[in-house]
């Protein structure tokens, strides 16, 4: 499809400013000569956009089980919550007090949920929130006096992880996963001292396991005078069902734009709430919202890590959550983590005759199976390149590292039945390619817009933009 | 692609070729095909001191980033400018066009550590 | 509301496909005595009817006078392009375009905006979006520590002071030493750069005047010279950042087709030069090819990004704010060129207003020099009591003690001269 660029023609634009007759106070050596933005009529705009949409594939277009991610249906009464005019204030509008209850409620509603004591929903996306949390950490121990270098990372955390304990200065300190999937116990024992701040944890883990050794491993860490950070992506699987206070967690993240239903919009906007048990509380970012004699109002911690976001955090983001919540209520977060969990194990349980699963036992949300089985050099890429002919996004793939060849699975709990079954019989039809029909899938996908990527030309001659050649 | 005999091996996966007190470095074939694609290769500075172990340059395929160590200390005297524009001359060539530099050995004795190429072969099996 | 479609006949013929009798028996890894025995003491569902009545109530707690606040966010007026297009499913539900060949749409829309930026700042790359204005400074702060491989940076006290918190906040946990570069007459004044890596300059600055880059440029010879914008509308009015030799630019853009929204989701923009593209986080959008030939798009680079390179990563941000980046780039290509007029248009009635209020007795304009769609007045406090009902702009003694009784005013097309002239007329009556 033509670029922007290829499509202007001087002159034709719909959006005419019309200017007043003031002096402007900026001299011309200050401003632009020119701009040399594409120019177009608003049915050309529209057009290109809509054309563009077309060549895209959303959870509205069909199953999107990318596992780690939780592409459940983004419920549409969620943007008419978030496009309410009176919640589109300036942040610093005094009259903001419908604004901060949302925030407020909400607040209250995650520690109810997570058994956290207190949130701050300014970190914009998880990783966001994974990097505020350490930072967290390290003021904690800062006024203990206690110098501590590592965090403890297992082998199959997200890349966020070790990424953001970087961050703040801490080395991340690998912890292996065993054999059934779990923390190696053992290597958790050995390496937890001192001089270790904390762990830092996914529970269920990316292999959607839920690592029956939590209260050890948790444990361990707090024996040594350590902390628990959880990162909560895979909070689906455990809504109404378990809280990661009780499992001794003591700092964590929410995505809302992963168990709480808001859109991922080809990359975000997210929201990754960060979470803390009361002694962690002054240490969360400037300003808190809170409330005294039932007004909500702002409140500044001396000791607090600071600010991390321009203001509160992605207020719509939040808007559109605390819809989720009420829409479904209390019965309803619990049928989600039933549903989800249900579903995997379904897909887990067919899938497995006909694809390796390392880790042959039950699953949370998420499983992960492999390429080992697969004939004629067929690799994992050729499996998901296959599955878009087959009207399905793909699932994760090569992650987590400690599975060679990985198919991270997520169905999510807003799967119909017929919709599993149609996947799996996808899988089925693939297998048998795979045997007897192996170009198929090396040549996959056949049947979108556009044939497959050369990944490497893109890298080795980076372009960038529509003016470098 | 055999391992040539006129030269030493790492178990790091880098090759090393005496000529004098200049060492020219790359990578083998088994390390160019593990990493794929090569894309990018970060080269040094020429006049860089380096220690042995210490960063040489850095690998960039579509899947990963790898950290080349070398194998000598030394100081850089050439680097293979070719990389720039073909960066492929990595994994079609790596023993001869994909060098990446050369080096001007600061201690001979670091030779004795590296390994000949038959006990690199036996290394590669061991793995494979 | 209940959006699993799972019927109770569906359940048990899955149950008994896995092979076991309840659900709960799939729970059984979790120690029994933590499995919640009651329900969360959250209220239980609502239909949509009674969602909606519920959220409007609390909305109306929310007014919106007449406004003129600024300060890193900003009321524009969204054209009807932009809500049409980011409102379809196939943009909004979908995700990080990881596997190319069904998101082309979103490559090929990011690949676009990429390039629109890069035009309005003159830089060579840009990439597919931030958090927001102030971490995407930051993470210029720690790419030129990186850079330079000096652990301190300049920043000018005409930087938005929550930027400058944030700053602060991630300095601490990167260790790197801020040094603050004093302002004289509301722009940012002498500094050394002897043993720093970077300058961070606001341009527009805080005060909405415009900084004499040039002068800087000169000064900073020796180190990184990073810009940061709160009101990117600017850069359609102003030259851009490459005639003045800038390395790093960064800004918020929430400017452009976003709304206010109480200051979230914002849109962090980061654009460098050449020689950081293998340094600049985040994702990017390339051109490419695939095997017939035909042109296509891919996320390329990602070598660098977290989820490979783990903790050598230039960043740990994974999700963006790409519906964000979306929703400017359908704003950019509405307007196209006539976006400066629309900027002119801002600084016009910017002028119109500053000019009428000074000749109040009682307001002046402290700062008397170009200046953008912001500027800064010193109102007696008897004339406040006239604008109860209007938001006239930022307190800003809060945050520079020797500006009391000063606000930042800033005007857009919508406070257009209607809105001025009702504002004069209340004070003057």
């Amino acid at each position: 499809m033509k670029l922007l660029n290829e499509k202007s023609k001087q002159g034709s634009s719909s959006f005419n400013v019309s200017l007043l007759d003031i002096q402007t106070n900026i001299s011309d050596n200050l401003q632009r000569t020119d701009l040399n933005l594409p120019e177009l009529p608003e049915v050309e705009v529209v057009r290109h956009y809509t054309n563009l949409s077309k060549s895209n594939f959303g959870v509205d277009n069909g199953p999107y089980p990318l596992g780690s991610c939780t592409m459940k249906y983004n419920p549409k009464i969620n943007e008419i919550a978030a496009n309410i005019p009176e919640f589109n204030i300036h942040p610093l509008s005094q009259h903001n007090k419908g604004a901060l209850e949302i925030i407020y409620r909400l607040q209250e509603y995650l520690c109810e949920i997570t058994g956290m004591h207190a949130f701050s929903t300014q970190p914009a996306a998880g990783a966001h929130g994974e990097s505020t949390g350490i930072m967290i950490m390290r003021a904690w121990f800062e006024k203990r006096g206690e110098k501590r270098t590592k965090v403890i990372i297992p082998d199959s955390a997200h890349g966020t992880n070790p990424a953001s304990v970087s961050l703040s200065r801490f080395q991340p300190l690998q912890v292996k996963s065993g054999l059934s999937g779990g923390i190696d116990l053992d290597d958790l024992r050995q390496k937890m001292n001192d001089n270790v701040a904390g762990i830092m944890i996914t529970n269920p883990n990316t292999l959607g396991i839920f690592d029956e050794n939590i209260l050890e491993i948790t444990e361990t860490v707090h024996s040594h005078g350590g902390l628990c950070y959880l990162d909560g992506a895979n909070t689906n699987a455990m809504l109404g069902i378990v809280k990661p206070a009780d499992f001794g967690i003591d700092i964590m993240h929410l995505n809302l734009h992963k168990t709480f239903s808001t859109p991922h919009g080809g990359g975000g906007p997210g929201s990754g709430p960060v979470g803390v048990t009361e002694v962690l509380k002054p240490f969360l970012p400037n300003p808190r919202i809170i409330k005294k004699n039932d007004e909500t109002e702002f409140e500044q911690s001396e000791e607090s890590i600071g600010r991390i976001h321009s203001f509160y955090g992605n207020f719509s983001v939040l808007l559109r959550a605390y819809s989720y919540i009420k829409a479904i209520g209390s019965s309803g977060l619990r049928n989600v983590a039933e549903n989800a969990v249900l579903n995997a194990n379904y897909m887990r349980e067919k899938l497995k005759r006909h694809y390796h699963l390392q880790y042959d036992r039950i699953c949370q949300h998420e499983f992960v199976i492999d390429d080992s089985l697969m004939p004629n050099g067929i690799t994992t890429n050729d499996i998901a390149k296959r599955l878009m002919d087959f009207g399905f996004h793909p699932p994760t793939i090569y992650f987590p590292l400690i599975v060679k060849g990985a198919m991270m699975i997520e169905p999510t709990e807003t799967e119909t039945r017929e919709n599993l079954d149609a996947f799996i019989e996808a899988m089925k039809a693939i297998k048998e390619e795979a045997e007897n029909d192996p170009e198929k899938l090396t040549n996959a996908p056949l049947k979108t817009p556009i044939g497959r990527i050369d990944i490497v030309h893109a890298a080795r001659k980076p372009k960038l933009t529509w003016h470098s050649t | 692609m055999g391992n040539p005999i006129d030269r030493k091996y790492t178990k790091e996966h880098e090759w090393i070729k005496i000529d004098g007190d200049i060492a020219t470095v790359g990578i083998t074939d088994f390390a160019q095909d593990q990493l794929t694609d090569v894309v990018f290769v970060e080269l040094p500075e020429k006049g860089k001191q380096i220690d042995q172990n210490g960063n040489l340059c850095v690998v960039e395929s579509v899947k990963s980033v790898s950290d080349i160590f070398s194998p000598v200390s030394g100081e850089i005297v050439e680097v293979n400018n070719a990389l720039e524009n073909s960066p492929a001359l990595v994994n079609n060539d790596p023993f001869e066009s994909g060098w990446i530099v050369k080096l001007k050995i600061k201690n001979e004795t670091e030779l004795d550590r590296l390994i000949t190429p038959e006990e690199y072969n036996k290394f590669l099996t061991g793995i494979e | 509301m209940d959006y699993t479609p799972n019927t109770d006949e569906d359940r048990e013929s899955m149950l008994k496909e896995i092979g076991v009798q309840d659900i709960m028996d799939l729970f059984k890894n979790i120690p029994e005595n933590l499995i919640l025995k009651s329900p969360l003491r959250i209220p239980d569902q609502l239909s949509e009817f009674e969602l909606i009545r519920e959220l409007e109530k609390i909305s109306k707690k929310n007014k919106k006078p007449l406004s003129f606040l600024g300060g890193g966010n900003y009321n524009h007026h969204i054209p009807s392009t932009v809500n049409a297009i980011t409102s379809r499913g196939e943009f909004s539900t979908s995700y990080t375009p990881y596997q190319p060949e069904i998101n082309q749409g979103t490559l090929q829309a990011i690949f676009e905006y990429q390039s629109m930026i890069c035009e309005l700042t003159g830089m060579d790359v840009a990439n597919a979006s931030m958090y927001d204005g102030a971490t995407s400074l930051a993470e210029a702060m720690i790419l030129a520590s990186r850079i330079k491989g000096k652990k301190q940076v300049l920043v000018s006290q005409a930087l938005n002071p929550f930027y400058r918190e944030v700053l602060n906040t991630y300095a601490r946990a990167s260790e790197i030493k801020i040094v603050e570069v004093d302002i004289a007459g509301g722009l940012t004044s002498d500094f050394e750069t002897e043993g720093s890596s970077a300058i961070i300059i606001q341009n527009p600055n805080f005060f909405g005047l415009i900084e004499n880059l040039e002068e800087i440029r000169k000064k900073a010879e020796d180190i990184l010279f990073i810009t940061s914008t709160t009101e990117s509308l600017g850069w359609a009015m102003l030259k851009p950042f490459s005639e003045y030799d800038v390395d790093i630019v960064t800004a918020e853009g929430q400017s452009f087709g976003n709304p206010m929204n109480f200051g979230g989701p914002g849109l962090g923009i980061i654009a460098t030069k050449q020689a950081y593209l293998r340094q600049i986080p985040g994702r990017l959008a390339g051109e490419t090819v695939d095997i017939h030939g035909n042109r296509g798009f891919a996320l390329t680079l990602c070598t660098r990004e977290q989820h490979i390179r783990r903790e050598k990563a230039t960043s740990n941000i994974c999700t963006n704010e790409g519906l964000c980046a979306l929703a400017a780039a359908v704003y950019l290509a509405t307007y196209g060129r006539n976006l400066g007029k629309l900027a002119q248009l801002n600084n016009q009635l910017a002028v119109y207003f500053s000019d009428k209020l000074t000749q109040i007795k009682g307001i002046d304009l402290v700062f008397d020099k170009p200046f953008f769609n912001e500027f800064v007045v010193k109102i007696h406090k008897d004339i406040l009591s006239k604008l109860s009902d209007i938001e006239i702009g930022i307190s800003l003694e809060k945050y520079y003690p020797n500006l009391e009784d000063c606000y930042l005013v800033c005007c857009t097309e919508m406070t257009p001269k209607e809105d001025i002239n009702r504002v004069i007329d209340e004070i003057t009556q």
